[in-house]
């Protein structure tokens, strides 16, 4: 089961980092925690691939990084969303909901008619 | 210092070393597994057991890690080849601002550089033209020419018809063979007739090359049967002759056109570069074939079947090298010796490999290619280096820039590299126009009338654009180098502290080394300029041994035009008696060729002892001529004994025949010619008079045989003849009137045009001239700039001394010393340079040996005029500096600070 929710987790991976960096400038950790925290931990994937992920929204310039200084007085990068990755969050959230919409519906939804 | 100063040096270093990256990817990774571990021990976990909780809910931390670093790193790629480009633009732009900011510099600069990469990429069209453009034929390689050969190679002769066959018939060494022969066809089409070159060839000629038709088709392998083989009267034109005569007109085949009086009809069109794969021969603009001769051979009386007028072209058998091939079909020859070839002194069959330069000129042409090679390169040097120069001292002057900007913080390596885009600016806008040039230089090449027949189109391909913009880059690459390097390891406080009276003395000793190879290169161009000037002054002064003086000459060849043998003679006799009564006239006379030029060069075996001293090596040949009464009167060749010819001998089998003296020394040394028989030919003859030995071939004498026999016009058959005319005065009236004299007899013939001999002789000095002239400008070039360099060197050396000078003055120094320094300084680089030059030029003298006339490669004349001229130059340029040194007012000098 948790295999699948990762599957899943995996496709909205993206979604979800610009979701939370929509909310302020944070470093990875922070971001793995937002998303532990959103999903109520239901979600639970390798935190490493949050990594790959952020490196290839940064390829895109989606998220901006800068190095700056944690709340424990250490050195680390924070990413931020830039307004083109805005505008992908919004994009990607419209579509995502609508796939979702769909899919409740079929899930709901009767036999054919015959 | 706060983080981030520390951070970005820090970053710096490793931005250096490449390690950022990965550092990077490092440092997130942990940072985030120890939040992650402080979170669980503050919630209770003991140390070792977090971290193990930490690791498990990261995840796999190795397949993470490598693909973060991939992605990393190709962002960083990405961005380090956009900050270059950026870099790269910004330099260029500068560059170019600065360039525009001089404009007298840059336009000086260009011009000079555009010269030397045009003289060389023209240059490199030509010879890719003439040596190096593959022939446009299929597996060329495996061609081949064949000749007979005898007597150790000094004789040569063509193959009959059946000999052809013969070897067509040797299928293990030759998949085919087509017989070539050259001839010169009236060509009668639309009214107008012209004299154009041609070939009888073989029916499947053009199949064996392996060459497509553009238009049409070509004779077809079977040329029929019966008394009229089919193929006898088809035609094939060049492509030249396509485009002029006929309009390029699309529905050329079945055209009819008259050469030589017959009909004949177009069946194809020649592709286009075909007719011009080969240097030093006409270019053929028409094919006929071989059934097509008996048409043509109205003045020959012997059965053509067994005359050697073909050259043949074969294809060898895979695996069969030329000389192979010559061997192997040698065992005809004694098969062709019994039977047709008796009194010919002929041992081997030679089999030359095909290739673009024919091969009597082969070694003409490359001397002379690869001498202008050398010397157009030379002046790309000189031009180069000149630039260089002028860089050089540019850069000097910009010292407190490059100070700053080193001071700044732009690493060395930059301000090299921008100073370097800088010159290849001025480089490849010098390609540019140098391409322009050269383009020029061709068209202009194309024009002159070579007396070899060299097809040269200006045209730019892309290898020759290539080449162009190669050269240009590699050059300015190297010449900008050295002269960035040179002035960006300027000391920088006292670049900083620079001030006009003041100057880095490194830059100097480059601009004076600059100098000295300028000057050597000058003297060495200059040098060979003048061997080719003695040459040519040997040469003129070498007495041929007639007058060439006053004398016109001018070609009939009236078989060409439909004449019969005794049309021929008629008309000639006509000719000459109108000719002679002429005003303005000295005397008239024929003969069978013009001093100086080879067509008409014709040789028979003499049935001799050979007494004396005579070579026994050598073939009893000897070459004739054929020459008419008052021949010798007419060239002013002295009558040692006997007489000349009259009238009575023009009749065929004349017995009478003249030698010369080296033919009688040879023969009869010692004794007196006259009476004496030879044999030889169709009669006995016999020697009625002696000449003197003249030089009508060549001016030097190591490849001439002078033995020389003269046979009356007349007695021989002989379709083209060679008018002269002994007009002292008023040879524009004389030309008029022998031009109307001739369109009187007979108006189809084209119209007769007299040269003067002594142009004859010039062209045969064409190589001579053309190195003197060509090779002498290019020097005298290199020796302005090199003047140009050494005046601005000094120049600006005076102006960096002034204050230096000014005290020297205030001190009670004279001018005259002042004036004899700077005089040193000048003449100490010329002289080095001088001496450099010289011993090069006495190097490289051995290379042109082959072109200079009885002057060794070490004349003092010639290396006394060049060293004489540099003194002069050099000292003049020496000059102006040494005076304004002189003017120096020591106060104002002082004062300025």
């Amino acid at each position: 089961m948790a295999e699948t929710n990762s599957d899943i987790l995996r496709g909205a991976l993206d979604l979800l980092i610009l979701r939370a960096l929509s909310w302020g400038p944070a470093h990875g950790y922070g971001v793995a925690r937002w998303i532990e925290f959103a999903t109520a931990d239901v979600l639970r994937v390798g935190e490493g691939t949050l990594y790959p992920a952020l490196h290839r929204l940064e390829e895109r310039r989606w998220v901006a990084a800068e190095w700056g200084v944690s709340e424990n007085r250490r050195r680390a990068k924070f990413y931020s969303l830039t307004a083109q990755g805005r505008a992908q969050l919004q994009a990607e959230a419209a579509s995502w909901t609508r796939y979702a919409r769909a899919v409740f519906a079929a899930l709901e939804a009767p036999a054919l008619p015959a | 210092m706060s983080e981030d100063s520390r951070g970005s040096l820090g970053a710096r270093v490793r931005r250096l070393l490449r390690l950022d990256v990965a550092g990077e990817v490092d440092d997130k990774l942990s940072f985030h597994l120890e939040m992650r571990e402080s979170e669980l021990k503050e919630r209770g976990m003991d140390a070792a057991a977090a971290r193990d909780a930490a690791l498990a809910r990261f995840g796999e931390m190795q397949g993470v890690r490598a693909e973060c670093l991939t992605i990393a790193r190709r962002r960083d790629r990405r961005e380090r080849r956009v900050e270059r480009l950026a870099d790269l633009g910004q330099d260029v732009r500068y560059g170019a601002r600065r360039l525009l900011r001089s404009p007298g510099f840059s336009l000086v600069a260009v011009l000079t550089l555009s010269l030397g990469i045009g003289a060389a990429t023209a240059l490199f069209s030509a010879a890719d033209q003439l040596l190096l453009r593959p022939l446009p034929l299929r597996e060329p390689d495996r061609l081949a020419t064949l000749q007979l050969s005898g007597m150790g190679g000094s004789f040569f002769t063509g193959f009959s018809e059946s000999q052809v066959a013969d070897v067509r018939a040797m299928t293990e060494v030759v998949e085919g063979v087509a017989a070539t022969a050259t001839h010169t066809f009236s060509l009668l089409e639309g009214g107008r007739s012209e004299l154009v070159a041609g070939r009888f060839v073989s029916p499947g000629y053009f199949e064996l090359l392996g060459v497509r038709p553009v238009v049409g088709r070509f004779f077809g392998v079977a040329s029929g049967s019966g008394d009229a083989p089919a193929g006898q009267v088809e035609a094939v034109v060049s492509h030249r002759l396509w485009r002029r005569q006929l309009g390029s007109d699309p529905l050329v085949l079945g055209r009819t056109i008259r050469l030589n009086g017959n009909l004949f009809t177009i069946v194809g069109v020649a592709p286009a570069d075909f007719a011009t794969s080969r240097v030093g021969e006409e270019p053929a603009e028409i094919w006929v074939t071989t059934a097509a001769v008996p048409l043509f051979q109205r003045d020959r009386d012997a059965s053509f079947e067994e005359v050697a007028m073909y050259w043949p072209v074969v294809r060898l058998r895979a695996g069969i090298s030329a000389e192979e091939a010559g061997e192997r079909l040698g065992t005809l020859v004694a098969q062709w010796k019994e039977s047709a070839m008796p009194h010919i002194p002929v041992e081997t069959v030679l089999a030359r490999p095909l290739d673009p330069v024919s091969w009597s000129h082969r070694e003409r042409v490359s001397d002379f290619v690869s001498l202008l090679a050398l010397a157009t390169g030379l002046l790309l040097l000189v031009a180069a280096i000149n630039v260089a120069g002028m860089l050089l001292a540019r850069a000097s002057s910009r010292g407190r820039e490059i100070g700053i900007r080193l001071a700044i913080g732009a690493g060395r390596g930059r301000v090299v590299r921008q100073l370097v885009v800088e010159g290849l600016l001025l480089f490849g806008l010098a390609a540019v126009a140098g391409t322009l040039i050269a383009v020029w230089l061709l068209e202009l090449v194309a024009r002159v009338p070579w007396p070899v027949a060299v097809q040269l189109a200006p045209a730019l391909n892309p290898r020759v654009l290539a080449f162009a913009l190669g050269v240009a880059m590699a050059t300015g690459f190297a010449f900008s180098l050295v002269p960035a390097l040179q002035s960006s390891g300027v000391d920088i406080q006292a670049a900083l502290r620079e001030r006009a009276g003041q100057g880095g003395g490194k830059p100097r000793r480059g601009r004076g080394a600059v100098v000295v190879v300028q000057v050597a290169l000058s003297v060495l161009l200059l040098t060979c300029a003048a061997l080719f000037g003695r040459s040519l002054q040997v040469a003129w002064s070498i007495d041929p041994g007639f007058d060439p003086d006053g004398v016109l000459v001018a070609n009939l060849d009236l078989a060409a035009h439909g004449y019969e043998p005794p049309a021929q003679a008629d008309y000639f006799a006509r000719l000459s008696e109108a000719v002679r009564g002429m005003p303005g006239v000295e005397s008239v006379a024929l003969a069978s060729k013009a001093p100086f030029t080879s067509a008409g060069s014709m040789a028979l075996a003499l049935d001799l002892p050979l007494g004396g001293a005579a070579d026994p090596r050598r073939p009893p040949f000897v070459s004739f001529e054929l020459v008419s009464a008052d021949y010798f009167r007419t060239l002013r060749i002295p009558l040692l004994a006997g007489r000349e010819f009259t009238g009575a001998d023009a009749v065929p089998e004349a017995r009478a025949a003249i030698v010369n003296r080296a033919l009688a020394e040879r023969y009869w040394p010692g004794e007196d010619p006259l009476g004496k028989r030879l044999d030889g030919g169709p009669v006995p003859m016999e020697v009625v008079g002696v000449v003197e030995t003249v030089r009508t071939r060549t001016l030097r004498s190591e490849t001439e045989d002078l033995a020389r026999l003269y046979l009356p016009v007349g007695s021989r058959p002989a379709h083209a003849l060679t008018l002269h005319v002994r007009a002292p005065e008023g040879r524009t009236r004389v030309l008029q009137d022998v031009r109307s004299l001739a369109r009187g007899l007979d108006p189809r013939l084209p119209t007769l045009e007299l040269i003067p001999l002594n142009r004859l002789i010039g062209l045969t000095l064409l190589p001579q001239r053309i190195g003197a002239w060509l090779v002498g400008g290019f020097g005298a070039f290199g020796l302005l700039l090199a003047m140009l360099g050494l005046y601005g060197l000094l120049y600006y050396s005076v102006v960096q001394r002034t204050r230096e000078i000014g005290i020297r003055m205030a001190l009670g120094g004279r001018p005259a010393q002042l004036l004899r320094q700077v005089l040193g300084t000048g003449t100490r680089l010329a002289v080095a340079g001088a001496l450099i030059g010289v011993a090069t030029a006495a190097a490289a003298a051995r290379l042109i040996e082959s072109l200079l006339f009885g002057v060794p490669g070490t004349d003092p004349l010639a290396y006394a005029a060049v060293v004489l001229l540099l003194g002069v130059v050099a000292v003049l340029a020496s000059l102006l500096p040494a005076r304004r040194a002189v003017r120096v007012d020591p106060a104002a000098a002082l004062r300025s600070d």
